[in-house]
């Protein structure tokens, strides 16, 4: 507090959100900086050889093949420097040369990052309404037996390998009922639509078939599901306690001893009150998400993030694994400053002081 | 029974006993419970806490937790009150009978603004435009002698002090024109510099709008200059019930005598 304002109606000449906001986005720099910086280090610190890693045995045997391979990725250089070099390279959009692939890991990560939102958004979507929903239910029958079967049921969702609810789900709808095209993205008689927003549904849609589009959405239905029951059990348990310590308070008392009607306690009161913590947890859910589901996208063979990170990091594709760790850091680092806007958009504490 | 069936009688609690679940099966928190209140009266109601004074003003208005269990009859306003109808026990709520909580800052919505925590049951109870129960609630804010009205409708309940946000939560209450007012420990969490203006606020709301106060604490004194008849409760029974000032002169039962002795007066307090 700098300035002492004593009833005089004077604003300070920086409303309090918009400071509120500067100090949110200026700790989010330093932390993407940070991420880098701790991302680079722990790859340095990966036991293996990128040169063993990544070159054949006859080219292992060659001195020169080696040095230029050195030569080539900077690693002749001392830490700093490769750090900086990287740094200087990312801020210009050069994430560098993926060595399993071969070709430059942002695009690597253009490819991958949609398929990967293709079952991440729906996904999220679904499980925040599911999970409030459920949630509330549950907490307004505290204790009775809805609310017992509740509990049992996200726990059960909650303890069930992802994996292995992959397996379960292909083997019911895949070879049992036949309802499910399989993993993948696409059937192989249909090409991927051409690029525009990288989401196969929407980019064939854009392109004017239909069909592919539909084909795209029955892939991404059985992933799409197993995210969101296990995100939905974790959101349940979260969206219940909330909302029970808010059932707790005197203000939710005092507005059912208003005669107000119980949907509107519920709504405005209950939910308004629960949500600032709720969106807390969306958000850490979401970004988890978006940082891949290894498990569920190898089941299904699905061309994500997690695929992508299992992929590099078993060909110690220094380049491509350090991509994807930045990629992860920004999101979730972006998420969170979402969520710090929201909170203060829906609690006027924060907002106004 | 303490109970006149008087014409101006406004409540009348008979043969009240209330019962909630507990590990070792129903335990007893109210026991033979019989008060009544006048219109235009405050009645007092004191006790020590978890003597059963707030679980009277939470059966008045259905706010027991569940599985609690109430018999007795309830006589509000010249008709019957059936305890076991929730619809009829809810159109009460607001209209009827409102509340005012011991502390004001966890009694408000955090998140809602002011503005709109006094007219949302305004518009539910009494069919107000937006407008009208804008101009109500600037209206009710100046009763209860709130500074800027105007303002403090577009605020928010972190932004004044906790006689303040008292001051408007009783303007809350007062906002769907209920006859019965229960302030349970109104003054508790407040300054005591503070409670004589919560106190003066009462009672000319009673004369102004022939208001009747159902007026909990634990302080006896507090009742001195304004109930004028109380009942003391202990162990979940009134232990006394009686014109507060004979109550205050000669008190019979032990109870109220070391209710009297352990008060401090805050006159007393250098």
């Amino acid at each position: 507090m700098t300035t002492v304002d004593t009833g005089a109606r004077r604003r300070p000449r920086v409303p309090p959100f918009v400071r509120y906001l500067a100090r949110r986005l200026a700790i989010a720099v330093g932390l993407l900086l940070g991420s880098t910086l701790v991302g680079f280090l722990l790859v340095q610190a990966v036991p293996g050889d990128p040169v063993a890693a990544n070159l054949s045995d006859e080219a292992l045997g060659d001195p020169q093949a080696v040095a230029a391979f050195e030569e080539r990725w900077g690693l002749d250089e001392p830490l700093p420097v490769q750090y900086l070099t990287y740094l200087a390279n990312l801020v210009q959009g050069d994430f560098g040369m993926s060595q399993h692939t071969g070709r430059p890991v942002l695009e690597d990560l253009l490819d991958h990052v949609p398929a990967t939102l293709e079952i991440a958004v729906p996904a999220f979507v679904l499980s925040v309404l599911l999970g409030i929903a459920i949630g509330m239910f549950a907490a307004l029958r505290h204790g009775k037996a809805a609310d017992q079967a509740v509990r049992v049921g996200s726990l059960l969702g909650l303890s069930t390998p992802p994996f292995w609810m992959s397996l379960l789900v292909l083997y019911l709808f895949f070879f049992v009922l036949g309802l499910s095209p399989g993993g993948g993205r696409l059937s192989p008689e249909f090409s991927p639509p051409p690029a525009v927003t990288g989401l196969y549904p929407v980019d064939a849609l854009l392109a004017g078939e239909p069909m592919v589009a539909w084909d795209a959405v029955q892939h991404a239905a059985l992933p799409v599901l197993v995210l969101t029951l296990i995100t939905t059990a974790t959101l349940v348990r979260f969206v219940r306690s909330a909302l029970l310590e808010v059932l707790r308070k005197d203000y939710i008392t005092a507005a059912h001893a208003k005669g107000l009607p119980a949907r509107t306690v519920r709504y405005r009161h209950l939910l308004r009150a629960g949500l600032v913590q709720i969106m807390t947890m969306a958000g850490l859910t979401f970004a988890s998400m978006l940082a891949g589901t290894v498990l569920i996208e190898s089941v299904f063979a699905w061309p994500g993030v997690g695929n992508y990170a299992y992929a590099s990091a078993s060909a110690l594709d220094r380049p491509a694994i350090l991509g994807v760790t930045v990629f992860v850091a920004a999101a979730y680092i972006l998420i969170n400053l979402v969520v710090d806007l929201l909170y203060g958009l829906a609690d006027p504490r924060i907002r106004l002081s | 029974m303490s109970a006149d069936p008087d014409t101006d009688e406004l409540l009348a609690v008979e043969n009240l006993a209330v019962r909630l679940p507990g590990p070792d099966g129903p335990v007893p928190v109210l026991e033979d419970v019989s008060l009544s209140v006048r219109r235009g009266e405050i009645v007092g109601i004191a006790g020590e806490s978890g003597s059963g004074k707030s679980m009277t003003a939470r059966t008045l208005l259905d706010l027991l937790p569940t599985g609690a269990e109430v018999s007795g009859t309830l006589r509000f306003d010249g008709a019957e009150l059936d305890h076991r109808d929730r619809k009829a026990m809810h159109a009460v709520r607001g209209h009827g009978i409102a509340m005012v909580f011991q502390d004001p800052t966890a009694a408000m919505h955090p998140m809602l603004s002011v503005g709109r925590q006094l007219t949302e049951h305004m518009r539910v109870h009494l069919g107000l435009t937006r407008t009208q129960a804008k101009a109500r609630a600037v209206e009710l804010l100046e009763q209860v002698r709130l500074p800027d009205p105007e303002g403090a409708l577009r605020s928010y309940p972190h932004q004044f002090s906790g006689g303040q946000l008292q001051r408007i939560a009783i303007a809350s209450a007062l906002a769907a024109r209920p006859r019965l007012l229960i302030a349970d420990e109104p003054t508790t969490a407040l300054d005591v510099t503070v409670q004589a203006g919560i106190l003066g606020v009462l009672d000319s709301l009673r004369s102004d709008f022939d208001l009747s106060v159902l007026f909990i604490t634990h302080d006896l004194g507090v009742l001195a200059s304004l109930a004028s008849h109380t009942c003391v409760f202990q162990h979940g029974r009134v232990v006394e019930s009686a014109p507060t000032a004979d109550l205050l002169r000669s008190p019979e039962h032990p109870y109220t005598r070391a209710l009297l002795a352990a008060r401090t007066d805050p006159a007393e307090v250098p």
